[in-house]
């Protein structure tokens, strides 16, 4: 049999816009396989027919909601998740997981047998992961410098401080961190710039938040600044050191615990 | 006596937060609460860990003292009243902005606040009190905040800070009368009871408001309580409202001090308690079962357990344990999990007899390992609370086999990727009646394969009784005590 391959675009809905065209095309789910754009992309395989999926928004809501429907949403948000991730696999493993959830429904979750729904539960875990931690180690800094203009805040934002953050995950998690702290902050503005995927989440102070790609490409300035503290922080930054450093018991000093309950990739300077 | 004068704030922080660490009743979890869209913060059911300090452990809150001055000569504290250490006060606005400044760069969850007392415990509780009703009302702080009460301080003021505070607690200190007495002179079993019963008690009446239960509570003029309007309660309900009054004078007020909108509940997340171990005599089946009691009668929500160290240098009271102290710190947290999650009761793991944990296996397994009639289980067929038995099956794993079973017969392959610890389940279960090997179903064979290589020349040191393995004990040979099915 002829190995089909599916090239999409890497978004949740750039996969699931694939879905829909492995569903049309009906060459066999089991000789069908969908890739992301951009992994291996040269690496050609012998035998194999390879087709490009542009996104398509309706396909892709389409095959959403018959998920959140026949699936149910603790399926969606797991998919979600998969998706943001940067397991190689994730567009496959996504597709081969939802033929096994429109045919047996919600109960699919629970199939750990199953290496596909195995395979999904542990991307979706390791991103959730990540999740948890950046909630718990992501670092604010406040600003007093003028950035109004390039933010694209709403006018007459209140703009004397925004506090701005840099991380570098390994999944997009800007978009599942931001509802935790736009819940906790509601009067501050703030932005958290993912240096690795250049995108960054925006809340302004009273109102809601959005996502704004490639950042560090249209507005430089505002990039730079994510990994600067300025004089009257670092007073605050050495008041928090002096607080950390005397609360160790010194007779209880372990490192290696330390590190494994925080690795040292959270410790941005 | 040392007083700091012109401390600058870095200082104070240094000082006040050097002498509230060993106080371990520190996290943020036990209360769920969405931000409101106005002021800032809000409170996560599990509680978030910001830090890990250099001894492991987490930092969520910012743990500091109100002051460090001390009337108080209690010997096991740094800050009794007869040492010579520097003294530092913070005030109240110090305390409010210290806390909303690290909440905001996201370094805490919220505020912890103790004190040394000074004058007075109800000059101490007031200053307090000032501190946590700024965060509040003038920053409208809506974090986590865990309030120690101060013993001997009134009921009305307690009470205050309860209906702005998230946790409460009120450390047992030790483990018996006894050890308090000889330690901390100054506190007695009664102090440090009489605020955790009323702190209860307002829990339990504010959540039985909640639950709308009692829709008008109305006060007689003797101080009974009376249920009035839609009561639905049952009439055991009616006399444990009764039963309240009785106990406690300061009901009568309770309901009146509620204050209105979205922070009016009572101690949402619960009260804790610590206790200190190793600085006196008990062993780990008289601190388990107060533990168990306060569980039972007191409805904490968590003990924590405080390995004790020798910052007075008191050559009547035993010095730094090191990791013997730890390990033992670590045997009550696994056990005090076994009370909360998995159906154990402290008699199921000690007895008067055998009154210490073992130090070689953790208590689950130690439990397994004398009672093998139990094992092994069938993982397709066990229930729940059978499956929490079994050593490396936690209460998530658990939660998913039984989930799981519902898709599939499972099988040893599938455990491990559903979280169970299969070096230590493998010699409790079987899927489809067969056990995952050949394992001689024998307490001192299995004792050899749990106990982990690094700790095995213990056994001997221990007195643990200890037999050289042999080829059939792998079971490599003695088919006829090969164990098979449940």
């Amino acid at each position: 049999m002829m190995k089909h391959i599916l090239y999409c675009e890497d978004s949740p809905e750039g996969i699931l816009s694939a879905v829909h065209e492995a569903y049309t095309l009906r060459y066999g789910h089991a000789d069908t396989e969908i890739r992301t754009e951009g992994r291996d992309a040269e690496n050609m395989e012998l035998f194999a027919q390879t087709t490009k999926v542009p996104l398509n928004q309706a396909h892709a809501a389409s095959v959403r909601d018959a998920l959140i429907r026949k699936i149910g949403s603790d399926a969606y948000d797991m998919i979600m998740y998969t998706a943001l991730s940067n397991a190689p696999d994730k567009a496959d493993v996504i597709y081969h997981f939802l033929v096994r959830g429109f045919a047996n429904g919600e109960k699919t979750v629970d199939f750990y047998s199953d290496p596909y729904v195995a395979r999904l539960r542990t991307i979706d875990r390791k991103v959730s992961r990540e999740t948890c931690h950046w909630n718990e180690f992501l670092r604010f800094r406040e600003h007093t410098a003028q950035m109004a203009p390039a933010l694209m805040l709403p006018e007459g934002a209140n703009m004397h401080t925004l506090m701005t953050s840099r991380i570098t995950p390994e999944a997009r998690v800007v978009v599942l961190i931001m509802p935790h702290f736009s819940d906790r902050f509601p009067e501050e503005n703030f932005l958290i710039y993912d240096s690795v995927h250049d995108e960054a989440g925006i809340h302004a102070a009273g109102g809601s938040w959005y996502i704004s790609q490639q950042i560090g490409r249209q507005f430089p300035e505002i990039a730079a600044l994510t990994g600067v503290a300025e004089t009257a922080e670092e007073e605050v930054e050495r008041l928090w050191k002096a607080f950390f450093d005397t609360i160790e018991i010194k007779q209880r000093h372990n490192t290696k615990l330390q590190q494994s309950l925080m690795p040292l990739k959270f410790r941005v300077s | 006596m040392i007083i700091g004068e012109n401390l600058t704030l870095e200082q104070k922080l240094e000082i006040l937060g050097d002498a509230a660490k060993y106080d371990v009743a520190c996290t943020s979890s036990g209360v769920e609460r969405k931000g409101n869209g106005h002021g800032i913060g809000n409170a996560v059911k599990g509680g978030i860990c910001h830090a890990f300090a250099a001894d492991g452990r987490c930092v969520s809150l910012l743990k500091i003292l109100m002051t460090n001055e001390c009337c108080y000569k209690c010997r096991y504290c740094i800050n009794r009243a007869q040492n010579d250490v520097v003294r530092a006060t913070f005030t109240p606005e110090e305390v409010a902005s210290l806390t909303i400044e690290f909440y905001r760069r996201n370094y805490i969850e919220g505020l912890f606040l103790s004190s040394g007392i000074y004058p007075d415990p109800e000059e101490t509780v007031k200053r307090m009190l000032e501190a946590v009703r700024l965060l509040r009302v003038k920053y409208r702080f809506n974090g986590y905040i865990h309030v120690k009460t101060i013993p001997g301080a009134s009921m009305e003021i307690t009470q205050e800070i309860g209906w702005l505070a998230d946790r409460m607690s009120v450390n047992l200190e030790l483990p018996t009368t006894d050890g308090l007495r000889k330690l901390a002179p100054n506190k007695t079993r009664e102090t440090i009871l009489k605020p955790m019963r009323m702190i209860q008690n307002g829990i339990e009446m504010d959540q039985r408001v909640q639950q709308d239960q009692i829709h008008r509570i109305g006060v007689s003029n003797d101080g009974m309580i009376l249920a009035g309007g839609n009561v639905t309660g049952t009439p055991k309900d009616r006399f444990r409202v009764r039963r309240l009054s009785a106990e406690n004078e300061g009901m009568k007020n309770f309901m009146q001090q509620r204050p209105d909108g979205n922070m009016g509940r009572f101690v949402p997340a619960g009260q804790s308690t610590q206790m200190i171990i190793g600085a006196t005599g008990e062993n780990d089946y008289q601190i388990m079962s107060v533990t168990e009691q306060l569980y039972q009668k007191f409805d904490l929500k968590r003990v924590f357990f405080s390995s004790f160290v020798n910052v007075n240098h008191d050559s009547d009271m035993p010095q730094w344990g090191g990791r013997t102290i730890l390990d033992r710190e670590h045997r009550l947290y696994q056990a005090d999990f076994l009370l909360r999650f998995y159906g154990f009761d402290v008699k199921d793991l000690l007895t008067p007899e055998r009154p210490n944990f073992n130090m070689l296996l953790d208590p689950k397994c130690d439990y397994a390992l004398r009672h093998l009639e139990k094992f092994p289980v069938e993982i397709n067929r066990a229930s729940y609370q059978v499956l929490l038995q079994v050593p490396g099956i936690g209460v998530t794993s658990a939660r998913r086999i039984v989930a799981a079973r519902r898709g599939g017969i499972l099988d040893f392959a599938d455990l491990s990727r559903m979280g169970v610890v299969m070096k230590r389940a493998v010699y409790f279960i079987t899927c489809k009646d067969k056990m995952m090997y050949r394992i001689n179903m024998n307490e001192n064979t299995l004792m050899s394969y749990l106990v982990d290589d690094s700790s095995r020349f213990l056994l001997t040191e221990e007195g643990v009784q200890y037999e050289q393995l042999s080829l059939f004990d792998f079971g490599m040979g003695n088919i006829g005590q090969q164990v098979s099915g449940a």
